[in-house]
């Protein structure tokens, strides 16, 4: 179901508000140790499992008497850079060896293409259980698992799209003038390709930011004292019976976040692809002379 | 003859991934800073004698090839060893959460499927009328909703509302596994209702807008027979392939659901494990859901060819 951008802007609603929410979080989480009204890991006995919105305490506090919107908004910091950090791991290593790849095909090719698919083979999720199993739990190698589960896909995108862009004439015109290969590849196809490829990243941090919190949760991510959402939702979840705030803000933040990234990404891909986009200029060319009324006037006669 | 080759060399590659999978995580969890003597004392106090003869009984003396053919040896044969912080056979561990994770997986599917189907066919055919809209949303929104959080959020709710029904931890009898595993399984199978519902809508408009279905209504056919018989056969198959990698997949997607409601299932043992370092369980648990995921996908690549004769195999 693909919705389509008919203004042609890329500041549709939809986009304005997931946008600003987005940009407003990742503020508060930039500036959390100057926003938190506590010191997220300081402890008090005398006020444990305050409820939600008792005095000085928004979102109440755990059983150690941590204030949870501190802990909440500085773990925030945590859980978009891991995110931020797992993207860029795709980027970093899945783009250039598609390109690579792609532009030299060969023994190299077919080689990491195996490895890729062998890879691939395995359910993203398993994959990280089983790098976490064999490097170690924590924070580290939580991201490197979540990272190159998603390093086989891009790869392959990039392989493909380059494959196509090599037949280009613009192509053939930079190598008659005898630019190198890494100049061709990086200069000038790369920003070509890069743009499709950019709501899906943008979608990847969404994905990134569940999966990390989805290991934290389990226990095998970020390891204590530090803290991202999903040691949050643990926490929670171990104090349920004393309180559920513990478990009900941090989950809400997790969903409102993800869908806010959803939506956004979605706006980006709707903009980036001409084709599901109508063509301003023709529209108000349209409405100022009239075309339509002209048409039917002449079918009447 | 097609067939029989493609099918031979499906099952080298199988084995080939697998038996790499297993080398390489048997190698590097022996390579990783733990000691495998270390877990295997645990508590208790350490004196030369003691680590002399636990070495010996697990064999963590031997180089790491004899240990892994070792290993193999006995997976082979059924044998899956001793788990290093207990010292409980392995095999009975496994059986003994078998039944909640096979239940979950197949309850899920099962309602999944179903309600997949169902909704995807009924959206198709109100195709651009409000219900359709209304199913096709609650499908977009249900596939981007991370299945830990739902599962959470369901806790907390039926702590608060229902507090009469027990569906945590451990059971006795079948009712209260069926009891157990009801309501994780609605939660997983509401990621089958979100992409395999939009799938079977899609094939859907697709077959009913083709021309063999103009020629069945120009034959007169009753509607429901063009529907149901025609154009649903069509539409069918790649849902059926999806949902097969769906299965194959639910198998690691559970170990969440387990964690979140405190179910004695194979995920748990594994993250456990895991947490423990208590490699022997770690290698046959990965190795055990790896084997499951290929062997379902493979079984799901021939059936394909099987329901649709155009499918070239290659």
């Amino acid at each position: 179901m693909k919705r389509k951008n008919k203004t042609g802007t890329f500041f549709t609603p939809v986009v304005i508000v997931t946008g600003l929410f987005l940009v407003l979080i990742v503020i508060v989480s930039l500036f959390s140790d100057v926003i938190a009204p506590y010191d997220p890991l300081e402890t008090n006995v005398t006020d444990i499992y305050e409820p939600a919105f008792s005095e000085g305490h928004i979102f109440g506090t755990d059983g150690l008497g941590r204030d949870l919107f501190s802990r909440l908004i500085c773990s925030a910091k945590t859980s978009i850079l891991n995110a931020i950090l797992i993207v860029a791991i795709e980027v970093v290593i899945g783009v250039p060896l598609g390109l690579i790849c792609g532009w030299y095909r060969g023994p190299l090719d077919s080689i990491v293409m195996r490895i890729w698919d062998v890879i691939s083979a395995i359910p993203p999720l398993l994959l990280s259980f089983i790098l976490i199993a064999v490097f170690g739990k924590g924070m580290m190698t939580g991201i490197a698992a979540i990272g190159i589960s998603y390093i086989p896909l891009t790869t392959k995108t990039a392989r493909s799209m380059i494959m196509t862009e090599k037949k280009a004439v613009y192509v053939e015109a930079a190598r008659s003038m005898g630019f190198s290969d890494a100049r061709i590849i990086f200069v000038h196809i790369l920003p070509n390709i890069i743009t499709p490829m950019i709501s899906q990243f943008t979608l990847d941090i969404g994905t990134a930011i569940t999966s990390m919190a989805t290991l934290s949760f389990l226990g095998l991510g970020v390891q204590a004292p530090d803290a991202d959402w999903g040691t949050l939702l643990r926490d929670g979840m171990a104090n349920l019976y004393n309180s559920t705030t513990l478990l009900f803000v941090p989950a809400i933040c997790v969903i409102a976040v993800t869908v806010s990234i959803n939506l956004f990404s979605d706006g980006v891909q709707n903009y980036l692809d001409p084709s599901s986009r109508k063509l301003p200029s023709f529209k108000k060319y349209d409405k100022k002379h009239s075309l339509k009324k002209l048409a039917a006037s002449s079918e009447e006669a | 003859m097609k067939r029989l080759k493609f099918i031979i060399k499906r099952l080298i590659s199988m084995i080939v991934i697998m038996l790499a999978v297993s080398f390489l995580v048997f190698v590097l969890l022996r390579m990783s800073d733990t000691d495998p003597l270390t877990v295997v004392i645990g508590n208790n106090q350490s004196t030369p004698e003691l680590r002399q003869a636990l070495a010996e009984e697990y064999h963590l003396n031997e180089p790491v090839h004899i240990q892994y053919l070792r290993w193999l040896k006995g997976v082979l044969v059924g044998d899956f060893g001793k788990d290093y912080v207990d010292g409980q056979d392995i095999k009975g561990l496994i059986m003994s959460r078998l039944p909640i994770t096979f239940g979950l997986v197949i309850m899920s599917s099962l309602i999944g499927i179903a309600v997949a189907v169902l909704l995807g066919v009924t959206a198709a055919l109100r195709k651009g009328k409000p219900s359709d809209a209304a199913l096709s949303g609650i499908m977009l929104v249900l596939s981007g909703a991370p299945s830990f959080l739902v599962s959470i959020l369901v806790l907390l709710f039926m702590t608060k509302y229902v507090p009469g029904y027990s569906f945590i931890g451990t059971y006795t009898n079948f009712g209260e596994f069926l009891q157990r595993i009801t309501i994780p399984s609605i939660i997983m199978s509401l990621l089958f209702v979100a992409m395999l519902g939009r799938i079977t809508r899609s094939n859907m408009i697709n077959q009913l807008q083709s021309p063999y279905i103009t020629t069945a209504i120009a034959k007169g056919l009753k509607k429901s027979s063009v529907t149901y018989k025609h154009a649903f056969h069509n539409a069918v198959i790649p849902v059926i392939t999806v949902a097969g990698y769906m299965i194959a997949g639910a198998i690691g997607s559970s170990v969440i659901v387990e964690q979140v409601f405190s179910l004695p299932g194979i995920g748990g043992l594994l993250i456990t494990a895991i947490q423990q370092n208590n490699f022997p369980v770690v290698q046959i648990l990965v190795l055990f859901m790896l084997g499951v995921y290929l062997v379902m996908s493979f079984i799901v690549d021939i059936l394909y060819t099987v329901l649709d004769p155009r499918v070239d195999l290659k």
